[in-house]
């Protein structure tokens, strides 16, 4: 059986364009996610974990293994994965209206209903008073909002985030992780979030996945000692949220340096 | 230095540069001034040289030239001609121009076929074509419109290729990722992100078309631009050949202005993707 994503056995196998090199980039990756759940992946940089999601929303297919959403195997991209990416991907010549009405268009709802929706989450992302901005417009937080929103309008099965908040400042990444979380618990979607920040997984999964170095595999699965409800900014003082935050930061950090020692090492 | 009020200062900001003092002002410094400069080293070139005024006329000379052609009727006629002949050419250049630099710059295989051809032709230049194009249609406006058409057919081309390759790659997949099919990639993504590029191969093509219609029109026509400029020289009027430069000039200005610039205004420039 299993849960609503389903990874079996993927292994990634590519080959790089420019020195014809071919990387091992995925190993063995087994895992499930619950629907509902909001899970996190972390590990060293060039680990993996972008070609994981990109292998889940169907947008590459893995070298071996299978990766199942509700029963049903992966073979190419869908509105049931709706991705937000780490580039700024909204469409420059579409307003911030129209962007986020963009997926609902393509899946041929109606006007009225497409409005309606559109309003929904413009009002629960914060983007009142900048619908008919153009992205150019806009700070990098507020594309990254309306980013979140497009893909949220769809209302798809799973909402895979690829590094979202990367690209921004300090500043503005701790407040929008702290209004995702917040937002999630509104929502029923399942939600996969890759980041290399050991904070924002820390509190934004319900669990959280280590990818090793690479070739990534799962290094370990560990668990949020604080419920997803009882999370906020202030979780970062309570002494069972540290320790579980100071666990995952030195497990992905031996890696960085196992990983840092081998390239020195090879020269 | 003066000190301003912050609400004068929020005025200046708002209109900008806040050095010039109204839009008519503006418009007349960057719009007419350049061509009042250009005026100015004519007359001088005349007054320091002397040249035989049947070799180099003044501006007065041509300026009377200009208004005998408004009113024998000529000036409207030919440049009318010349003007649906360019309408003509554009309509047939652009919309196959760009449908086949899509289909480059979207497909290897069609790529790899078509554009060893392509640029194997565009290395020919229209004027070059014209004999074949006179046997083939005749002394005909099809002929100059079809020579008109061929330069500037290949910078949309060109220009639509990379457009379509600059698109980011990421645009595609996020459309993907919310169920969209090849045409929506193409219809939402592709072709709004290539804009920008087919705009700027238009512009460059613009100027071949009106070399390869005023080439076509000098040798095909009994009317138009061309022809006017051609036949002027028979009778050494060198008044009316400037006179009809001018026209040409003034008229590519023209089109710049109250086509291809608003239209730029309305998309690229509205996204964001140019900037002043």
């Amino acid at each position: 059986m299993g849960g609503q994503i389903s990874v079996r056995g993927v292994t990634h196998v590519y080959t790089n364009r420019y020195t014809q090199e071919t990387v091992l980039a995925l190993e063995e990756i087994s895992f499930e996610v619950e629907q509902g759940e909001f899970v996190c992946i972390i590990g060293p940089s060039g680990c993996g974990k972008s070609t994981l999601l990109y292998l889940i929303a169907g947008l590459m297919r893995p070298s071996m293994g299978e990766i199942l959403v509700d029963g049903r195997p992966v073979t190419g991209p869908g509105p049931d994965r709706g991705m937000v990416f780490q580039e700024f991907a909204i469409l420059p010549w579409r307003t911030v209206w129209r962007n986020i009405s963009h997926g609902l268009e393509i899946q041929g709802i109606p006007k009225e209903k497409r409005d309606e929706i559109v309003r929904h989450y413009i009002r629960l992302i914060g983007l009142e008073g900048f619908e008919n901005k153009y992205p150019y417009e806009l700070s990098g937080g507020m594309k990254q909002r309306v980013a979140l929103a497009r893909t949220l309008a769809c209302n798809p099965k799973v909402v895979l985030m690829d590094e979202p908040f990367a690209a921004l400042d300090v500043q503005t990444r701790i407040t929008l992780r702290t209004e995702l979380l917040k937002i999630s618990l509104q929502l029923s979607n399942t939600i996969l979030f890759v980041t290399h920040s050991v904070d924002e997984a820390a509190l934004l999964g319900d669990r959280v996945i280590v990818l090793t170095r690479r070739p990534g595999r799962v290094k370990e699965i560990v668990g949020n000692p604080i419920p997803r409800a009882a999370r906020d900014e202030h979780t970062m003082e309570n002494p069972a949220f540290i320790e579980y935050r100071n666990h995952l930061f030195y497990s992905v950090r031996s890696e960085v340096q196992v990983a840092e020692h081998e390239a020195l090492v090879r020269g | 230095m003066a000190s301003i009020s912050l609400a004068e200062a929020i005025r200046k900001a708002r209109r900008g540069e806040g050095d010039i003092a109204t839009p008519v002002v503006g418009f007349l410094v960057y719009n007419v001034g350049p061509y009042i400069a250009l005026l100015m080293i004519w007359e001088g070139v005349r007054i320091l040289f002397r040249p035989d005024p049947r070799f180099l006329p003044d501006v007065w000379r041509v300026a009377a030239q200009l208004m005998d052609l408004l009113k024998n009727g000529i000036l409207i006629d030919y440049l009318s001609r010349s003007l649906v002949r360019i309408s003509l050419a554009a309509g047939l250049a652009i919309p196959v121009g760009v449908l086949i630099g899509l289909g480059i710059g979207l497909n290897a295989t069609i790529a790899s076929f078509l554009l060893p051809i392509i640029r194997f032709f565009n290395s020919i230049p229209a004027i070059a074509w014209l004999p074949l194009f006179i046997i083939w249609l005749g002394f005909k406006d099809q002929t100059i419109i079809l020579d008109a058409s061929y330069g500037l057919f290949f910078p949309v081309v060109f220009n639509t290729i990379v457009g379509v390759q600059t698109v980011p790659k990421v645009f595609r997949d996020a459309v993907r990722t919310m169920g969209g099919t090849w045409w929506h990639i193409v219809a939402d993504v592709v072709l709004p992100g290539a804009l920008p590029a087919v705009l700027t191969g238009i512009r460059t093509g613009f100027a071949y078309a009106w070399r390869g219609l005023i080439a076509a029109e000098m040798i095909v026509a009994a009317n138009g631009l061309g022809y006017l400029i051609f036949k002027a020289q028979s009778m050494l009027l060198a008044d009316r050949i400037i006179a009809g430069m001018i026209l040409i000039g003034v008229t590519w200005a023209f089109l710049d202005y109250f086509i291809l610039q608003p239209l730029e205004e309305a998309t690229v420039r509205r996204w964001g993707l140019m900037q002043r």
